[in-house]
This record gives structure tokens, C-alpha cells and sequence, in this order.
């Protein structure tokens, strides 16, 4: 009984703690390529902890969906959380566990698309437009790939499918499941070459356009719940690609994998550029086909 | 409990059309005489459904009828009684609803003639779920598409009413007519009209039962509304009366889905071809759909292309059921028949509740387009709060309904009985993309009518309708979030009728789903904390907020200073990235005017989405056989004296022939 109370201690621990770290690591990463020092690693700690105490600056257009927005998205992020493995095998997980953690990652962009329509300003509506539109292609590349890992595996929870260990008889495969995913990842995640969270004109945004409105408290849940959803993916990568065990050794192995799936995000970003909108869709109908083609491959 | 009761209920509504003529002078006394059979038969039926899905048994109702062949058999086994909840639940919130619309619409509605067609129409459907007689069925089926229709034209002078009810009467003779041949082929096979007879019956694997199944997909899909025979859907469903368009569109339609269910329940084997048939219907279905609906400003328009979608969600649904009894493996039956069925049930409340709300949205603004609203969730708080519920059921998104019955669906495609088949894992990937097509075009939808500044002065003093309007929109609300954070008890309802479905004992059923009863109890918990997560973290920064400077601004306009209501993203440049990536089937008509020189006048935006089959294939060939047939026109002119000579010379003709 106690262990499995640990189980779920660590786990919440590593969910609710950790997120805001990766980002501080990518922004690193993209400060050492450019010749900067960058923010301190914890940068992003701090910038919560100091937007919770500040007031908020609401428009007079929005309602109660606007208020709503940042709640419900981080909260439905944060129980998506529950059902990703991290280092152990989520103690909430279920048969068919993963449809779930796709949709409840799809409220969370529908209740910020909603709240960010609220607003009524054109930028935001833009960024919003945008992200359901890029949304509708990274799902069904994220359940090809799902379908596949599951065929592979045998089991249809998170927990069965993303555990490693397949290389040597689907290689090919976990080949073509981890480029989908990583695709998938920047997207949803609001990356380049998918989208500029640092850029400084509204028209390119999409994830940061559609968040311009909120201040104070609501913007440290957007801020914290996009980290989250950051370390859940990075989570899911690294249980795909290394062994990852129960112990102190799998938290090093994870914690170590999780690091590096921001590091290879910097480089990336500090790599490429921001693709044309257009283009987009093609970059992520080619994370579909690789799911499709992995599907294919589990098929004898 | 005993048949009377179905009986009873039957009676209360067919007293209620009987009353609504002669006491149409007393509005108040018919307004309430309406109510009270209305709610007599609704609950009354709802009682008899409910017992028989508690697992009860009921008699026979058998009783002599003077049409030949025909004779008045009703019962009610699981899965008439899984289709009688939505008709009757359906039936009382719309018809409530309805009595306050027909008030606030008076001058433009006839209250009699519509009490009067919507009775008979609820009662029709009954009558359609529990007959067990061919005759008395099919005749239940033709009052069925006729009151339809007359609900339909119940706006006749409007444009557009009378062509759209002329399609939709086409459409239905045309499906009837395949059900008549049907029916026919197997009353005499079986020598009796009796359902029984006809089960016992029916013929081994072959042609025979290859063309019974062509017959019945035929005859039932153009109700039920499958792709590509669904055109007349999106033509009827949007100049119907609000709460006509509910019933069309959450119980009519699946009627469709029950005749395709109580055929496949008279087959004693069925093919593996006949799933894929079906996951093809419900993929492109459902894909299509939803891809129609996204190119469309006409709010009841786009939901009638929605139903559409859900009724492909059910098509896979039921591709699952047949590939689990193709091969005899009853658990996947059991999966693919009650998510289909757990579907109709919830489509049933989520697109009542969503038609409930366009039609309080269309009084209130006097119009069906989105793009003139706006700031409507100020103006009319509770219409839209529903509204919104109803579009997260429809999307699929926990914790409502939708999520529930969608999950079913995806947990038998890739849940591993079907060893991965390619069909299956194909059909998960296009219930995932119309999943996320449905939150983007709802997110537009909704997002256009109700966030934001209202874009024009009916949006700006628009207001709620009345109690007797949004009572129902509230409690079928209410109903979506039970299903999705409760659904035990409706996922073995749906067991049951599946195991009626596939001829197996109920046992057997509710067996094979009680792997799926823990994970979906966890689902429907994780869902609650969702709700509760978000309220305590509300209320935390409710809290924080109390100690600090609340401002309220205007809405930072990225340096311009001067917004207007009219500069606002509007539903078809938010719907733009994915009607441009999907430009080559969904074609749009644009006519663009652009603004040129230095100081612009003018400058113009339209565009339109015709539909697949209609106006793109049925519409022109149709013009065109007419273009050739003119040719033989020339004959037909009128007078009467030329007929005589065609009589004339067709006699001699034939005279001539004999000699």
C-alpha cells in the first residue's frame, strides 16, 4: 500500500515540479547558440511565482469564458498528466487510457480557443483559427501512431505502449512512431518551425497571440500549463526511445532523456526558421503518413 | 407494467393531435392541453422503455387490422426500447421547448398545424420502433416522413421552404420505395408480414442476402442520412421550426439507424464485408460531414451537416458490430453495437439541445447566419452557456456524453480484438481527425455568435427566451454531463440492445462489457476532477485576485487604438486554413471584390459551399436529362385535340400490330 502511495507521490511531484525547468533548458540551449548567457535555467519559477502576485487587467468585451479559459485548460492538462508514465507506470492508468489523454489535451485547446474568441480581437481570433487547424492534422497522426504502438505492444494503455524495449524487433517502426511524435510535440507544444514563441509580431504568433489578453494569475496557469504539456510529450519520447525502470536509476535515465528532449527542442529552434503558415499542414500530413507508414509496418 | 402502458402512451399523443385543431381558438387552454398529453405520453412511454432496459419483459400487443396482410403486433424488446428513450425524452424536452417558440413566433407559425403534425410525427416513431408486423411498419414509416415533411413546410412561403421540403419527400419515397421491395421479398419468403416469420425466415449467406442488405442500406440510409445519399438533411433541417429541426435531426434520422439494427438482428449470419461497408459509410460519412459543416455560416445548416458526422461516428459503430458477429467474437459485438447505439442515445441530447439553442438564437437575431451576431453570451447568458455544453458533447470532449460513446468506438478499433486490422486502425485515424475538425468548427460557430462585440443591432438587443424555452435546454444539459460522468447505467442499456442486435443472451452481453465498466467509471471520474480541478483553481484565483488591482480595459488592439465590432475575426476567415487545406473537396463559390486604389470604396467578401451530391452531381444531370427531354416535349402541348390524335393513332397502331 505505502508503495504505491510513494508511487503516486513521486509522481505528482515530478508532474507538478519539474515542467517549468524544460523551458528555462530550451531557452538556454537557444542563448548558447546565439552567443548570449540567457535567463537562469529557473527562470520561469520565478516569473510564476511573481505573475501570481500581481492584479489582472481583464477587457471589458470578455466574460466569464475568457476566466474560464485558463482554469479548465490547465486543469485538464494537469489530469492528462496523471495518466502519462513517467518513470513508473501511471497509477492511474486504464485500458484506453490514451483517448482520453488526447482529448482531455483537446479541451484544454478548445476551452483556450474559446476563451481566446472571447476577446474579440482579431489577432487572437487568428491564433486560434490557426491552432484548431494545425490541431486537426497532429491528431490523427497522434493516434496512427497510438494504433500502432498498440498493435506492436499488445496493450492500449499509455503505460504498455510508450515502455521502450522494442528496438531490436520494430526498430523500423519506433524509427518512423518517433519522428511522428516529435513532430506532434512541436506542435502542440507551440515550437518552431511550427510556431515563434518569441516572436515579436502578432500577426506570425499562434499559441502567443491567443493568450495576449490574459495578465497576472491567469497568465501563470497558460505559462505553467503549456510547460506541463511540454514535459508530458518529452515524457512520453523518452519512454519510447531508452529503457526506462522503476528506481533511483530510471529517474536519472528519464530525468537525463526529458533534458535532452529540450535540448534537441533549442537546437532545433536555433536551426531553422519559422515555416511559411502554409507550409505547415504538409510538415504535419508528414507526421501522419510516418504513423500511417508504422501502422503499415506493424500489419504482417 | 404491460403493454397498456405503450398503449397509453401512444393514446396521450394521439389525443394531443386530435385536440389541436378544434381547440385552436382557446390558445391558452390548447397551450396547456398540449402540455399535459404531451408529458403524459412522454413519461408514460419513457416508463415502459426504462423497464424494459432494467432488464423486464413485456407481452405481445396483438390486435386485428382490416389492411390485408397487415395486422397491428407491437412489442418492445431492448432495442426498440433503446430507441424509445431518445424519441420520448426528445420528444418532451423539443415539444416543451416548442410551446414556448411557437408563442414567441406567433404570426409566422400555424400552433395548431404544427401541435397537430409533431404529435403524429412522435407518435409515427413509436409506432415505427415497436411494430413487429411489415404492413403496419412500413405504413408507420410513410405517416412518419410525411408529418416530416409537413413540419418541414410549416414556414411554406419563405424562400427556399417548399424546395427543400420537396427534396426531402423525393428523398424519403425513394428510400420507402426500396424498403416496400424489401419487405416484399422477404414477406414472401416467409409467406407472412410477420417480423417473426421473416427471421426465421431469412436466407443463408448468398446473393440473395447480398441484395436484402444492398436493399435495407439503401431504403434506411437515405434516412438515416450516410453519405453520399444525405443531401437532403442540410436542405430540410434548417427551415424547419427549431424544434421540429431537434426531432428531425436527433430521433427522425437514427429511425434509419433502427431499421439498419433490426435488419442486422434478423440475420443469422452476417458477412465481414458488411462491416467494412459499414466503416467506409462511417469514415467518409463522418469525415465529410464534418468538412461540410466547417464551410457553412447558417447555424442550423451547419448542424444538420453535423448530424451527418455523428451519424457516421454511429456507421463505425456499427462496423465494428458486424465484423464481432462476422467473427463470432461477441465481446467486439457487443463494443461495436452499444457504442452505436450509446451514440444515438447521446447524439439524440446533444443535437436537441444544439438545435433548441439555434432556434432561440435565430429568434433573437431574426437570422440563421453567424457572422452578423456576436457578444451574444452577455446578452443571452443561458441560451449560450447551454449552447457551449452542447458543442464540448459534440465534440467529443470529456466529461460529456460524446466523449463516452466515441471512447467505446476507438476501444473496439484498436482495443486489440481485431488483431489490428488495417480497416479499423484507419477508421481510429478518421474519427481522430473529425474529432478535431468538430472543436474547430464549433470553436467557430459558437465563437462567432456568442463571444466577442455583437456586429450588428439585432445581436446587440438580443435576450433569453423564456423559462418554458430554456428549461429543456438546461435539463437536456444536464443530461449530456450525467452520461459523460456516469455512464454506467446507459453503456448497459446499450449492452442489452446490443445483445438483441446480435441474438445472444443479455447475460452474454453485459459480460463481455464489464471489461470496459472500470475504465470508463475512471473516465467519468477523471472527468469530474477535471470540472473540480478548474473550480478550486477558480477559486485560488479568486483569492489572489482579491488582494490585488483588478483593472478592466479595452482589448489590446496590438497598437491600434480605434477597434470597431467589425474588425473582428469572423467565422469563415477563422474556418479559412482548414476550408483552404481541404479547398479540393470542399470547393467553394467566392466572389471577391477587392479594395483597390489608393482610398478604397468598396470592396466585397462571399463565398458559398455547395453540396457534394446535390448541386454538384444530382442538380446538373438532372438539368441535363430535362435539356435532352425537351426534345419530347414538343408533344405535350395542352390541347386536347392532339391528345385524341395520339389515342387515334396508338389504337390503329396496334390494330395495324394485330392484323
Amino acid at each position: 500500500m505505502s508503495a504505491i502511495l510513494l508511487a503516486v507521490c513521486a509522481h505528482l511531484a515530478a508532474l507538478l515540479i519539474a515542467p517549468p525547468l524544460l523551458l528555462g533548458i530550451i531557452a538556454k540551449t537557444k542563448a548558447a547558440f546565439g552567443g548570449r548567457k540567457g535567463p537562469p535555467v529557473l527562470q520561469l519559477y520565478h516569473d510564476l511565482f511573481k505573475l501570481m502576485g500581481k492584479g489582472a487587467v481583464y477587457s471589458r468585451t470578455t466574460t466569464w469564458m475568457f476566466r474560464l479559459g485558463p482554469v479548465l485548460s490547465l486543469s485538464a492538462v494537469l489530469l492528462a498528466g496523471l495518466l502519462v508514465p513517467l518513470v513508473r507506470a501511471s497509477p492511474f492508468s486504464f485500458t484506453g487510457d490514451a483517448i482520453l489523454f488526447a482529448y482531455l489535451l483537446g479541451l484544454s485547446r478548445f476551452v483556450t480557443a474559446a476563451a481566446a474568441l472571447d476577446a474579440g480581437s482579431s489577432f487572437e481570433g487568428m491564433g486560434a483559427s490557426r491552432e484548431v487547424a494545425f490541431a486537426s492534422f497532429a491528431e490523427p497522426a497522434l493516434i496512427l501512431a497510438v494504433a500502432a504502438l498498440a498493435r506492436a505492444k499488445g496493450g492500449f494503455t499509455l503505460s504498455v505502449m510508450f515502455s521502450g524495449g522494442i528496438w531490436s524487433s520494430f526498430g523500423a517502426g519506433l524509427v518512423l512512431i518517433v519522428g511522428s511524435l516529435f513532430l506532434v510535440l512541436l506542435a502542440e507544444n507551440s515550437r518552431i518551425p511550427v510556431d515563434d514563441p518569441a516572436t515579436h509580431l502578432e500577426l506570425t504568433m499562434i499559441h502567443e497571440v491567443m493568450v495576449l489578453d490574459h495578465s497576472g494569475p491567469d497568465l501563470a496557469f497558460i505559462l505553467y500549463g503549456s510547460s506541463v504539456k511540454l514535459l508530458l510529450w518529452s515524457s512520453l519520447l523518452v519512454r519510447l526511445i531508452l529503457p526506462v525502470a522503476p528506481g533511483a536509476g530510471g529517474w536519472v535515465i528519464w530525468g537525463l532523456g526529458v533534458a535532452a528532449v529540450a535540448v534537441i527542442v533549442g537546437v532545433v529552434e536555433s536551426s531553422m526558421a519559422r515555416l511559411r503558415l502554409l507550409r505547415v499542414p504538409q510538415l504535419l500530413v508528414a507526421a501522419v503518413c510516418a504513423a500511417a507508414f508504422a501502422v503499415m509496418l506493424t500489419l504482417k | 407494467m404491460t403493454m397498456s402502458f405503450l398503449i397509453l402512451a401512444v393514446a396521450f399523443l394521439a389525443a394531443g393531435a386530435l385536440f389541436s385543431f378544434p381547440l385552436s381558438s382557446f390558445p391558452r387552454l390548447s397551450r396547456w392541453v398540449c402540455l399535459a398529453c404531451l408529458t403524459g405520453g412522454c413519461v408514460t412511454g419513457l416508463s415502459v422503455a426504462l423497464f424494459v432496459l432494467a432488464g423486464g419483459e413485456l407481452s405481445v400487443f396483438r390486435m386485428a387490422w382490416a389492411v390485408p396482410l397487415g395486422e397491428i403486433i407491437l412489442a418492445v424488446d431492448p432495442l426498440s426500447a433503446f430507441f424509445l428513450v431518445p424519441i420520448f425524452v426528445v420528444g418532451l424536452a423539443a415539444g416543451v421547448y416548442g410551446e414556448g417558440y411557437l408563442e414567441a413566433s406567433r404570426g409566422h407559425l400555424w400552433p395548431a398545424y404544427v401541435r397537430f403534425f409533431y404529435f403524429l410525427l412522435t407518435a409515427a416513431m413509436v409506432a415505427a420502433v415497436c411494430a413487429r408486423n411489415a404492413v403496419l411498419f412500413l405504413a408507420a414509416w410513410e405517416v412518419m416522413a410525411l408529418a416530416a415533411f409537413f413540419l418541414v413546410c410549416a414556414t411554406d412561403p419563405q424562400p427556399g421552404v417548399s424546395r427543400a421540403g420537396l427534396i426531402y419527400i423525393v428523398c424519403m419515397h425513394a428510400g420507402i420505395l426500396c424498403l416496400f421491395v424489401l419487405f416484399a421479398v422477404m414477406g414472401a419468403r416467409a409467406g407472412s408480414m410477420d417480423f417473426t416469420a421473416m427471421k426465421a425466415a431469412m436466407p443463408g449467406p448468398g446473393r440473395t442476402l447480398t441484395a436484402l442488405f444492398a436493399l435495407a442500406l439503401a431504403g434506411f440510409g437515405v434516412k438515416a442520412g450516410f453519405m453520399p445519399v444525405h443531401f437532403w438533411l442540410p436542405e430540410a433541417h434548417p427551415v424547419a421550426p427549431s424544434h421540429a429541426s431537434a426531432v428531425l435531426s436527433a430521433v427522425v434520422i437514427k429511425m434509419g439507424i433502427y431499421g439498419l439494427l433490426r435488419f442486422l438482428s434478423f440475420c443469422p449470419s452476417v458477412p465481414e464485408s458488411w462491416g467494412l461497408v459499414f466503416l467506409a459509410i462511417g469514415a467518409s460519412s463522418g469525415i465529410l460531414g464534418v468538412l461540410f459543416a466547417l464551410a457553412q455560416h447558417d447555424l442550423k445548416r451547419l448542424l444538420a451537416y453535423h448530424s451527418i458526422e455523428n451519424i457516421g461516428i454511429i456507421a463505425l459503430g456499427m462496423g465494428l458490430g458486424c465484423l464481432g458477429l462476422a467473427r463470432g467474437n461477441p465481446a467486439l459485438a457487443t463494443i461495436g453495437f452499444a457504442a452505436a447505439l450509446l451514440h444515438v442515445l447521446n447524439h439524440s441530447l446533444f443535437k436537441t439541445l444544439l438545435f433548441l439553442g439555434a432556434g432561440s438564437f435565430d429568434q433573437a437575431l431574426g437570422s440563421r447566419d453567424v457572422e452578423g451576431a456576436g457578444g451574444l453570451l452577455r446578452r443571452m447568458p443561458w441560451a449560450s452557456l447551454f449552447s457551449w455544453m452542447g458543442a464540448a458533447a459534440i465534440c467529443g470532449l470529456p466529461p460529456f456524453n460524446g466523449f463516452v460513446s466515441e471512447w467505446l468506438v476507438y476501444s473496439g478499433l484498436l482495443g486489440g480484438a481485431l488483431g489490428g486490422a488495417r480497416s479499423a486502425m484507419l477508421s481510429a485515424a478518421a474519427l481522430a481527425l473529425i474529432g478535431a475538425l468538430a472543436a474547430a468548427c464549433f470553436t467557430k460557430a459558437y465563437g462567432a455568435l456568442t463571444l466577442g462585440e455583437p456586429r450588428g443591432t439585432a445581436a446587440r438587443d438580443a435576450k433569453d427566451p423564456g423559462e418554458l424555452m430554456l428549461w429543456p435546454m438546461a435539463l437536456l444539459a444536464l443530461a449530456c454531463l450525467v452520461v459523460g460522468i456516469y455512464p454506467r447505467p446507459f453503456v448497459m442499456s446499450a449492452a442489452r440492445g446490443a445483445a438483441t442486435i446480435g441474438r445472444f443472451p443479455p447475460e452474454a452481453a453485459l459480460s463481455a462489457i464489464a471489461d470496459v465498466l472500470r475504465p470508463l467509471a475512471l473516465i467519468g471520474a477523471l472527468g469530474a476532477s477535471a470540472l473540480g480541478l478548474a473550480g478550486l483553481l477558480w477559486l485560488w484565483r479568486e483569492g489572489l485576485l482579491k488582494m490585488r488591482e483588478v483593472a478592466a480595459a479595452p482589448t489590446w488592439g496590438c497598437g491600434f487604438t480605434s477597434p470597431t465590432a467589425r474588425m473582428q475575426y469572423t467565422a469563415s476567415s477563422y474556418a479559412a486554413p482548414l476550408a483552404r487545406a481541404f479547398e479540393g473537396v470542399l470547393r467553394p463559390e467566392v466572389r471577391f471584390e477587392a479594395p483597390s486604389g489608393y482610398w478604397p470604396a468598396r470592396a466585397s467578401f462571399h463565398s458559398h459551399t455547395p453540396d457534394l451530391t446535390l448541386d454538384r452531381a444530382l442538380l446538373p444531370a438532372s438539368a441535363r436529362i430535362e435539356k435532352v427531354l425537351a426534345v419530347v416535349r414538343r408533344v405535350q402541348h395542352g390541347r386536347l385535340q392532339y391528345y385524341l390524335l395520339y389515342a387515334f393513332g396508338f389504337l390503329v397502331a396496334v390494330l395495324l400490330w394485330k392484323l
